[in-house]
């Protein structure tokens, strides 16, 4: 049945603003609703009002789009870094035999280091500054964007090395043309798994070394009880993570393994 | 002239889990002519496609020798275009892109290259398409294309392995009476690998039978059906039945000696 109403619900639903936001009405309406109620002392639970005022007096302040600016830079740099050291790295262990063997114990090793027990040998390597934080980044970038290269290059079929072989491709031209491109979904997942990782890394390692960010704003807020500025500070990370997925790797993925059929396209798009 | 010449082909491999040796081809020899059309028929697990995949040089034989226009196989070349089962179309390619990568892995120009895909295209009935990209095709279109871009490299051979048939039959008709109708008009050299022996003989000058594994050629029949061939007629005529059972007796009787051994021998 196809009556107005529905058409209309069909074409709201259907908005990206919507798409993007409905979601996060109930999640907000229950967030409203608990702190009206005072299920939990005020002073440890405010709701999304006081977070809203606190908001604005930190944008007024200039202290939210300082520090943002910060962990931006910080994240630019250990992404830019871990993407020219881990994508080399990923096929150059995906592709030889040999490579692999020498290097798949270390990483195994090095991935079970946690990102952030570096952190103390990286301090006093570095101090507390943005070399130490980048390093976190990179490392942790890394190991999740090596391993996922690897596994998309074993995912390539091997007609499809073997069409272009017998089309008269040499082995540079079937890296290039088949192997590059044959593992790009999984080097996306990738590059987005060690984004994700990244980000986390870098609030963590801000809260540690803090003398700036958002990680260092939430812990200092801590200190002095501002629960709304904490609060504040998580909402922040989702939103920038969200906006980081939307308007970057969604979009890539989108011209690339989707459009080539690689990946099931979401249903809705 | 001999476009493809299989000499005593052999070839064992070691059964990975077990540690065997599996002779998967006993011996094979046979010739392609130049602008013949020659199926590989056998009993499934023949070793048909491992023929294939020899001469393609995607494997190494342990014995014999394989030869296209003279000279000696080592590896995969562009002599030797192949249309796979899966079609195996570069998902990240578009149409054009698929058809005119051969050329272009050749350093031909691309104003060249693209007015020999428009020809291959429009020859497989896909004129039109060239912007789509592999996945926005059926599998039959899809197969289609297979073939053109193996076509528009003028490999000396075009190997084709089971290449309908993982399509519907219907279609898979179509695509036969398509193909023949290309052979009919280019006259390419075909390898063609199948277990259905109404496609092999429709499509065949000549029709290899092997035997089950290891493999070696049972019998090679020669089908001198008339051409051009169509399914509505060619298919009605006393001499391709004939040659259909013929054919299936030379596999059944092939799938008897298959069940004594397998009484015998129950690995």
């Amino acid at each position: 049945m196809t009556t107005p109403g529905t058409v209309a619900w069909r074409r709201l639903t259907r908005s990206a603003a919507v798409r993007t936001l409905g979601p996060f009405v109930p999640v907000v309406a229950l967030w409203w609703l608990l702190a009206q109620l005072q299920v939990f002392p005020p002073a440890f639970f405010v709701g999304p009002d006081v977070v809203l005022g606190e908001l604005g007096g930190l944008l007024e302040r200039g202290i939210l789009p300082g520090y943002l600016s910060d962990s931006l830079t910080r994240l630019w740099y250990g992404v830019l870094f871990g993407l020219l050291i881990g994508l080399p790295l990923g096929f150059v262990v995906g592709m030889s035999a040999t490579a692999r063997r020498l290097a798949w114990p270390l990483l195994l090793f090095f991935q079970a280091i946690a990102d952030i027990a570096w952190l103390p040998i990286v301090i006093v390597w570095f101090g507390f500054s943005l070399t130490a934080v980048t390093f976190v980044i990179v490392y942790t970038i890394v190991f999740p964007l090596v391993l996922s290269i690897v596994a998309g290059i074993e995912q390539v079929p091997p007609e499809l090395v073997r069409a272009a072989r017998s089309l008269g491709a040499g082995r540079l031209q079937v890296f290039a043309e088949v192997i590059v491109p044959g593992s790009l979904p999984s080097v996306a997942g990738g590059i987005r798994t060690g984004l994700g990782y990244g980000w986390r890394a870098l609030v963590a390692a801000e809260i540690i070394v803090g003398t700036s960010g958002i990680g260092f704003m939430m812990f200092d807020a801590r200190r002095v009880g501002d629960v709304a500025e904490v609060f504040l500070g998580m909402i922040v990370l989702g939103i920038l993570w969200y906006a980081l997925d939307a308007l970057l790797l969604a979009p890539f993925e989108r011209a690339t393994v989707e459009r080539w059929g690689l990946v099931r396209q979401e249903a809705a798009r | 002239m001999t476009a493809l010449q299989i000499d005593n082909l052999h070839k064992t491999y070691v059964d990975g889990y077990s540690g065997d040796e599996v002779v998967a081809i006993g011996d094979v020899s046979f010739d392609v002519a130049e602008g013949e059309f020659v199926s590989v028929l056998g009993p499934s697990g023949c070793g048909k496609t491992t023929v294939l995949n020899i001469v393609a040089g995607f494997v190494e034989p342990t014995g014999g020798t394989v030869a296209v226009a003279g000279k000696p196989v080592t590896g995969p070349g562009p002599d030797r275009g192949v249309v796979f089962q899966n079609h195996a179309l570069f998902p990240w390619k578009t149409v054009q892109g698929n058809v005119t990568f051969g050329l272009r892995m050749q350093g031909v120009p691309k104003a060249e290259r693209e007015a020999t895909a428009a020809e291959y295209l429009r020859l497989v009935g896909l004129a039109g398409f060239e912007h789509r990209y592999p996945h926005e095709l059926s599998g039959g279109m899809q197969q289609r294309l297979g073939v053109a871009r193996v076509l528009a490299n003028e490999p000396a051979v075009m190997l084709m392995d089971e290449p309908f048939a993982s399509i519907d039959a219907q279609t898979r008709r179509k695509l036969q009476e398509d193909l023949t109708r290309i052979f009919q008009e280019r006259r390419p050299t075909v390898f063609f690998v199948t277990h259905d022996v109404d496609e092999a003989v429709f499509l065949s000058d000549r029709v290899v039978v092997l035997t089950g594994r290891p493999s070696t050629v049972r019998e090679i029949v020669t089908v001198d059906l008339p051409r051009p061939r169509d399914w509505r007629s060619t298919g009605e005529l006393p001499a391709f039945r004939a040659l259909r059972n013929r054919i299936t007796d030379l596999l059944a009787g092939d799938a008897e000696s298959d069940e004594t051994h397998a009484v015998a021998d129950p690995a």
